[in-house]
């Protein structure tokens, strides 16, 4: 056999073409590029935009500041951290902002991980039902439960419809109606089931085997947990933790119901105001600020996670799920799981619900019931004539609502599916890398900053682009942008599991790029694209932050229009309209996990 | 006329790592039934994958019947959809969301097939590949042994005038194996396709192919027939990674080492002695006698493992001037052995069951002794030739 061998190397410059010419036969080069620029542009851009504006002057300012517009100036710095009105408009918020989140923080991780081990690891009756009955709360938007609680407990310091306790009889002090003290227990009812789920994921994960080596060994009960469950918990229990601080830093929606009426300022709602009294630059400030309270917390928490990694727990195989014996605790146990069903579902679900069908909020008496809010006709309040379901503004809403959000759910999910193709296919490390971490970053940056950094890019011409401000269009583009986490974070674990055979199976077949995209792998994705499309949906069904800030009356959604709703004190429709959004996010997230059977609590691992 | 050409190809995934493949030549006739053959990582599916287009070169040329696919000093790049050419995957990565038909069907659809034909030609293959009556079923209703049959009748649907398979057999179990490996030779006759296949598996290596190519770290280290590769190793790597039980490998300086080669009727100069050399011996190619006369080295049986069949017999050689630690030597044997545990016995070795190898690997040749050394002369006064000559 004769093997005629040409020795002469290749130069860079030939390898070069050789790659060029790879790269124009699959598209992937193309297609990760595109989606660059596309992210650059959605993602990136705002945020350093904003970054910008707070440090030049900002139109009407420039007598203020007594500089020109667009130069560089510390002047909103120094307002907001150091002048003599700092520690109204932002030291206070500050310490009310960390305070709530940090004591709901501390709360919740306790309930929760308690009711995550009662669930996951005893015999705890009714724990099937159980389980799913306690992560309802997270299904809902948080500011549902803010509402069920003005329902129940409201008082007369701001006038308009007395809560239920009041109609009752009960006088209540301003520190249970509004303020710190109700947002602490919302946010904290919140929080839970985000701590049922990932605690008790975790726990599902241990192997009993470790505990059950312990015993082996002689170690008594408290002393296993204490050195073999905490230890090998730490990780999970961090991670929720810090997790929930993030989300908690930039809440805007419970806030803003509860803490208004007292002047109860947060960062997020500091910035609201900001907003809607034209300090742009102060505005840039605040949101600067939860940004990088939102980042140092989540790099922490993914350096946590490396460090974690290093104790990896070996031997999975033959992992037994041991529950134990609650005994006498039993009683006391489902008491606790009961209560907080009642407490976190039942009670404020239940109170909307009703206060829709009631006239006098509180009154129990068949009189005093009516359907009108929802199908009255020609009813003599000044503010809505008609129920809501009969109502033009509310279907209009819905409609808007179901279409912007929808539209930019779909175009989501594609980017994400997109995204999740390249991440793992892209012949360009840096691509697929810069790829992962620019799709993640809106997570980072909490809603009403994220708003607020679109809104600082988009209200004014750049370019060819139009100034956006008061269109769906900016709605759309903003939604796309902070809902690619949850899209690429689908798209990428989805294209994870399906390994490159398959697709490079088709091409030796014959297929080209769009045939195998068309007939492999959308088809075999066809769930996780669902999901990918579903989860961004029921994310912004619900959301209020990107609303309160880009939404005009000219693009009502069913968030803004129930605030509205709420301003106005026409509380009966406005828990209406809740109780739709909380119908259609639930019924997505039912959706969501009959599609995945996965669910949703490692979606939210991932 | 030689039908593909791999010249000089190399692979590198990161410029501070070696690379996956480094300059492999090689050339591949019209017919031929290759194997690439080599341990785990050796760059042997890269080099099927390279062939097939799914993996880029950093360097060299790929080339079927005279046409070049990849040439990266030309910067020509014909992408795997173009190449006609046929890959059947180690995880068969059959399409889950189609029916076995429609798996089949997929390639002829895309050549735009006429309907009639199509079917005529799916329904052939069915037949050809014994899988009739699973035509509407989803691959994860298939066992291994039929996802293998999908898998090859979707590719040979296509008519590849090259066939390249991943580790054909290794996901089989035995009896499945057998028959597998009897169609794959009849499909190649049938067909008279070149078939070019990587395993790690030294028998599925041996009673597949026609040609095997032996790969480590990347390079090529013989190219050769079944025999060749087994009966005449090119380099130590080969002769250890062929044979089962793997070759005993003793240095040659020992005095055993050099016992065995005198009685045989070699001898290795005195350069070769002092560079360190290795003499391998097949454990098949040992022979054991109780017969003190023949001049066999005397050594004592340390272990017997039945394997069904066969024996695999443990030796351990202790020379008498030699204080180091005694030797262990392998033996195989397929009639059963008439001793036991601790028996002395007399060894020699067959003369094409000797193997000697340089320091860095190479192959040296074993020189028929012309003239006795000390120690020949006192255990092996005859079996001399008077000339010189290599065995090779």
């Amino acid at each position: 056999m004769s093997v005629m061998t040409d020795m002469t190397c290749s130069t860079p410059w030939q390898r070069w073409c050789y790659k060029l010419e790879i790269a124009k036969r699959a598209p992937t080069l193309f297609i990760g590029l595109a989606l660059l620029f596309i992210f650059g542009w959605l993602i990136v851009a705002p945020i350093v935009n904003m970054m910008f504006e707070m440090f030049t002057v900002q139109t009407g300012d420039e007598i203020r500041v007594g500089a020109e517009v667009g130069q560089l100036t510390s002047y909103y710095l120094e307002r907001v951290f150091s002048s003599r009105m700092s520690s109204i408009i932002f030291w206070k918020p500050l310490w009310n902002t960390l305070m709530v989140a940090v004591i709901a923080m501390v709360i919740s991780m306790v309930i929760g991980s308690i009711l995550a081990w009662l669930l996951v690891r005893t015999d705890l009756m009714g724990r099937k039902w159980l389980s799913t009955a306690l992560i309802i709360p997270f299904m809902l938007p948080a500011w549902t439960f803010a509402l069920a609680w003005t329902t129940l407990f409201k008082n007369a310091t701001i006038g308009g419809q007395p809560g239920w306790v009041e109609n009752m009889g009960y006088q209540l002090p301003d520190w249970v109606s509004y303020g710190a003290f109700p947002t602490i227990v919302i946010m904290t009812l919140n929080y839970i089931p985000f701590v049922i789920l990932l605690v008790g994921n975790a726990l599902r994960r241990l192997d009993s085997q470790l505990e059950e080596a312990g015993k082996m060994l002689g170690a008594s009960r408290p002393r296993i947990a204490l050195s073999i469950v905490f230890p090998l918990m730490r990780p999970a229990l961090m991670s929720s933790a810090l997790l929930i601080f993030a989300d908690a830093i930039g809440e805007f929606s419970v806030p803003y119901v509860l803490g208004l009426p007292v002047h109860f300022e947060t960062l997020a709602t500091s910035l609201y105001r900001a907003i809607g009294t034209q300090q742009t630059g102060v505005a840039a400030v605040f949101a600067g600020v939860i940004l990088v309270f939102g980042i140092a917390t989540l790099a922490l928490d993914a350096w946590m996670m490396r460090e974690a990694r290093r104790f990896a727990i070996i031997g999975s195989k033959g992992a037994m799920e041991r529950r134990q014996s609650l005994g006498l605790l039993q009683w006391p146990a489902a008491f606790l799981a009961l209560a907080m069903v009642f407490i976190g579902v039942v009670a404020p679900l239940g109170a909307l619900a009703l206060s829709t069908v009631m006239h006098i909020p509180g009154r129990f008496e068949l009189s005093n019931f009516t359907l009108d809010y929802w199908i009255g006709n020609n009813l003599d309040t000044v503010a809505m004539q008609n129920g809501i379901l009969f109502s033009s503004e509310f279907w209009a809403a819905a409609w808007s609502s179901i279409s912007i959000v929808g539209s930019a759910s779909v175009c989501a999910g594609i980017l994400g599916l997109l995204t999740g193709y390249i991440v793992l296919r892209s012949p360009l490390r840096v691509i697929s890398v810069t790829l992962r971490q620019v799709t993640f970053f809106p997570y980072l940056v909490p809603g009403i900053a994220f708003a607020v950094a679109f809104l600082t890019l988009f209200a004014v011409p750049h370019g060819p682009i139009p100034a956006l401000y008061g269109t769906p269009i900016i709605l759309f583009l903003a939604l796309i942008a902070d809902q690619m986490p949850f899209a690429s974070r689908a798209g990428i674990s989805a294209m994870t599991q399906l390994g490159s055979d398959v697709e490079d199976s088709a091409r030796v077949s014959g297929a080209g790029w769009c045939r195998r995209m068309c007939s492999i792998i959308i088809p075999i994705q066809r769930n996780a694209l669902v999901t990918a499309v579903l989860m961004p949906f029921i994310s912004g069904i619900k959301g209020v932050s990107l609303f309160i800030i880009l939404a005009v009356p000219a693009t009502d959604v069913l968030t803004t229009f129930s605030i509205r709703l709420i301003d106005f004190n026409y509380t009966q429709a406005a828990n209406a309209v809740v109780l739709m959004i909380a119908l259609i996010a639930l019924l997505g997230t039912i959706v969501i996990n009959r599609l995945t059977r996965t669910g949703l609590a490692q979606g939210l691992e991932s | 006329m030689p039908n593909i050409t791999l010249n000089n190809i190399s692979k590198r995934y990161t410029p501070d790592h070696p690379p996956a493949v480094d300059q492999v030549s090689m050339e591949i006739e019209d017919g031929a039934f290759m194997c690439v053959l080599g341990p785990s990582g050796c760059g042997k599916s890269t080099i099927l994958r390279m062939i097939a287009g799914l993996e880029n070169l950093t360097d060299g040329e790929i080339s079927v019947a005279g046409k070049s696919l990849d040439h990266v000093r030309k910067g020509i790049f014909i992408p795997p959809e173009k190449r006609h050419i046929g890959l059947v995957f180690q995880s068969y990565a059959l399409w889950p969301h189609m029916t076995v038909a429609r798996n089949i069907e997929f390639g002829l659809k895309l050549q735009r097939m006429p309907v009639q034909e199509r079917k005529q030609r799916v329904a052939d293959m069915i037949t050809m590949l014994k899988i009739e009556g699973l035509e509407d079923r989803y691959p994860a209703q298939l066992s291994g042994g039929q996802q293998q049959r999908v898998a090859l009748a979707r590719t040979l649907a296509m008519n590849p005038g090259v066939l390249l398979l991943d580790e054909p057999l290794s996901n089989l179990d035995a009896a499945l194996r057998l028959s597998m490996r009897a169609e794959l030779t009849r499909l190649h006759k049938e067909f008279g396709t070149t078939i070019v296949f990587v395993t790690h598996d030294q028998w599925e290596a041996m009673t597949l192919a026609t040609q095997i190519a032996v790969m480590n770290k990347g390079s090529l280290q013989q190219i050769g027939t079944p025999d060749d590769i087994y009966e005449r190793p090119a380099n130590r790597f080969v002769a250890e990674f062929i044979g089962n039980p793997p070759i005993n490998m003793l240095p040659a300086e020992s005095d055993i080492a050099q016992h065995l080669v005198n009685i045989s009727g070699f001898s290795m100069s005195s350069e070769v002695v002092a560079g360190q050399a290795t003499l391998g011996l097949r454990p098949e190619g040992l022979q054991l006698s109780t017969d003190a006369s023949g001049r066999g080295l005397p050594v004592v049986i340390s272990d017997i493992m039945p394997t069904g069949g066969a024996w695999i017999i443990e030796l351990q050689a202790r020379a008498a001037s030699d204080h180091t630690a005694p030797l262990n030597l392998v033996y195989t044997t397929q009639t059963p052995p008439m001793w036991r545990k601790g028996d002395p016995v007399f060894l020699r070795v067959a003369p094409h069951a000797m193997h000697l190898f340089s320091k860095d690997g190479a192959r040296l040749p074993l020189s028929v002794s012309s003239k006795t050394t000390a120690f020949a002369e006192v255990n092996s006064p005859n079996l001399c030739q008077s000339k010189t000559e290599d065995i090779l």
